[in-house]
């Protein structure tokens, strides 16, 4: 019983984005369709990260960046196709990532922030003046790989397929011991570790699989668009990851897929300058924070309960009070 | 030609120094992270900009003014963004502040435009000491800069506020039960930790120019810098950034200007891996 009123929407979900594009014939929406996903995969990989494990980066676009790289120069270099230079990708984000956290985790969570955004900018600086191998600020120029029919569908699906793989990893990962044991991490780290908890070592493979994700989303992104440039790997990215993270809502699966859906259809059609569009973000981050810490996804279970009061009206509205 | 450089390092350090020990004040008494740090100090600039450019004040009265402005904006700041989340996760006020950076930085873009102002200063004549050479504004930077050390010094250790402010970083707790105002400590530490950044705004600005990016490229340097002195320690922050100014530049002259940032990090890192308490920790404040 309690499986079912989950069950439905997940299934429509599913069906709606696999029969998106084949309603979006225009290749602008389809080229929006495959940047949703990019973002949504980053932002979930990093919801992994903040929302269930509880930690902080502040320099994930530095991942993001390293997959793009490691993919673009893989392919360039020695010519290897995308279905090898993706995991490879992926391995070594994950790897970066690992090794990252090993450093920083030695001390508190607020150090996680500062390395990562240090880490982020070495990273940034390396890219962009290492010209004889990344070609630095004149940017990369990535093969598009050979994709079966129209280019835009098939890339779509394979997009689609990793953000729908990094969903189902989630899911899986949170009835696994693994998962019970990022969430006893996020919510008493000293109760976790009295009861026999690496919580170091889950703290780290945490780390891994979110930096892994935003490896992937990284490689998907230098493939599509064909050119990467070291602004990838800048604060900027990272900021629009934390946006769709916490605007959307973390810790719930679909926070990050509403926080990706508004920061990539937003910007599209607001056409606005990009100051005054930041100003309006940098708002939105603010005003989510203070007033709705759960975020977007958390107003609207709120909305739901307040709109059905026979049954679930009155423990949503408690689920609310008790909220924080 | 290397005392010179040291010198010059020395210069970009002591602005780095104020920015620090507001970072490291704020952090100390309030426990957050201020990612804002950097826009204060790109307000200081702007305001002397403003004060003394559009407005047409002299330059000091423009500083002084610019100092007292953004103070009372760091105030504002504390009120309406840190203190509703103070008693939550440290997470939020860290994302809080971030917000409020991308706000302020893309602001004064939207109204000034993204291109560099000139900051305007009376002291551009050049002051020869001994083998150096420098202009008169560079040298009020390290004078100025090494005077606000020291009363901040002072205030910390002498004075009634400043014994409120060493009680409320050593225990929250135990300061409210013994009749401290703790909210009150608060916001008057941002407002002090405000007031340093522009303070480097106005001093450093004429040496170079006032543009919305400017906070960004300095902030995580502040962080780096809190980190090697240790988290919360004043004379760290002070120690750490001079350190950092003066590596920077020996850098850039003996290396190459491109690599001259990755200087800072890497000895972040550098740091975190031999001496994670920070250079210059004498006691540990726990993480």
């Amino acid at each position: 019983m309690r499986m079912k009123p989950w069950f439905r929407p997940q299934l429509l979900g599913l069906l709606v984005a696999v029969a998106l594009p084949l309603a979006l014939t225009d290749g602008y929406m389809r080229n929006i369709a495959v940047l949703f996903c990019i973002n949504a995969s980053f932002a979930a990989g990093l919801n992994l990260l903040i929302g269930y494990v509880g930690q902080i980066s502040f320099g994930h676009a530095a991942f993001l960046g390293i997959g793009a790289y490691a993919s673009g120069l893989l392919a360039t270099n020695l010519g290897l196709p995308l279905w090898v230079t993706l995991p490879c990708a992926v391995l070594i984000a994950g790897a970066v990532g690992a090794l990252v956290a090993l450093v920083s985790l030695r001390l508190g969570g607020v150090y996680l922030a500062i390395v990562t955004l240090a880490f982020a900018e070495i990273m940034r600086l390396v890219v962009l003046n290492w010209t004889s191998f990344t070609r630095g600020p004149m940017g990369l120029h990535v093969p598009k790989p050979h994709m079966p029919g129209d280019f835009d569908l098939a890339y779509y699906y394979m997009v689609l397929l990793i953000l729908g793989g990094t969903i189902w990893l989630t899911s899986r990962l949170l009835q696994a011991p693994v998962g019970r044991a990022f969430l006893a991490v996020r919510d008493a780290e000293n109760l976790a570790e009295s009861v026999g908890i690496n919580t170091f070592g889950v703290k780290v493979l945490g780390f891994a699989l979110s930096t892994g994700i935003a490896g992937a989303a990284g490689a998907a992104y230098a493939h599509y668009y064909g050119v990467i440039t070291p602004e990838l790997l800048g604060v900027g990215y990272t900021a629009t990851g934390l946006l769709m993270v916490i605007v959307g809502g973390k810790s719930r699966l679909y926070g990050p897929l509403l926080g990706a859906l508004i920061f990539t259809v937003l910007p599209e059609t607001l056409r606005m300058a990009g100051s005054l569009r930041m100003i309006v973000f940098g708002l939105l981050l603010l005003l989510t924070i203070l007033f709705l810490p759960q975020g977007l996804a958390r107003g609207w279970e709120l909305l739901v309960a307040a709109l059905r009061p026979g049954r679930h009206g009155e423990r949503g509205a408690a689920d609310g009070a008790a909220g924080s | 030609m290397f005392l010179q450089q040291a010198v010059n390092g020395l210069i970009i350090g002591m602005g780095y120094v104020l920015l620090a020990l507001g970072l490291t004040l704020i952090f100390g008494v309030l426990d957050v992270i201020n990612f804002a740090q950097g826009e204060l100090y790109m307000l200081g600039a702007y305001s002397v900009y403003v004060f003394g450019s559009v407005l047409g004040m002299p330059y000091i009265v423009a500083s002084v003014l610019a100092v007292v402005a953004v103070a009372l904006i760091g105030i504002v700041i504390e009120r309406f963004s840190v203190r509703p989340l103070i008693r939550s996760d440290s997470l939020n006020t860290l994302l809080a502040t971030f917000a409020v950076s991308i706000l302020l930085s893309n602001t004064v873009q939207l109204v000034f435009t993204s291109t560099p102002r000139q900051v305007p200063t009376p002291f551009e004549r050049m002051v020869r000491i001994g083998p150096i050479l420098l202009t008169q504004q560079k040298l009020a930077v390290v004078v100025v800069g090494a005077l606000l050390v020291l009363a901040t010094q002072l205030v910390l250790r002498y004075t009634a506020l400043g014994k409120l402010m060493r009680a409320t970083a050593q225990n929250k707790f135990a300061a409210a039960i013994c009749g401290i105002q703790v909210f009150r400590i608060y916001w008057i530490t941002y407002g002090i930790g405000a007031g340093l950044a522009a303070a480097a705004g106005a001093l450093l600005g004429p040496t170079a120019f006032a543009f919305p990016a400017m906070g960004a490229n300095v902030v995580t340097k502040g962080f780096a810098i809190v980190i090697l002195g240790g988290m919360g320690s004043v004379n760290g922050a002070v120690l750490g950034g001079l350190l950092l100014g003066i590596t920077e530049t020996l850098g850039a002259g003996f290396l190459s200007s491109a690599w001259k940032d990755m200087v800072g990090y890497t000895l972040l890192i550098l740091v975190l891996l031999l001496r994670p308490a920070g250079l210059f920790a004498t006691k540990g404040r726990g993480a």
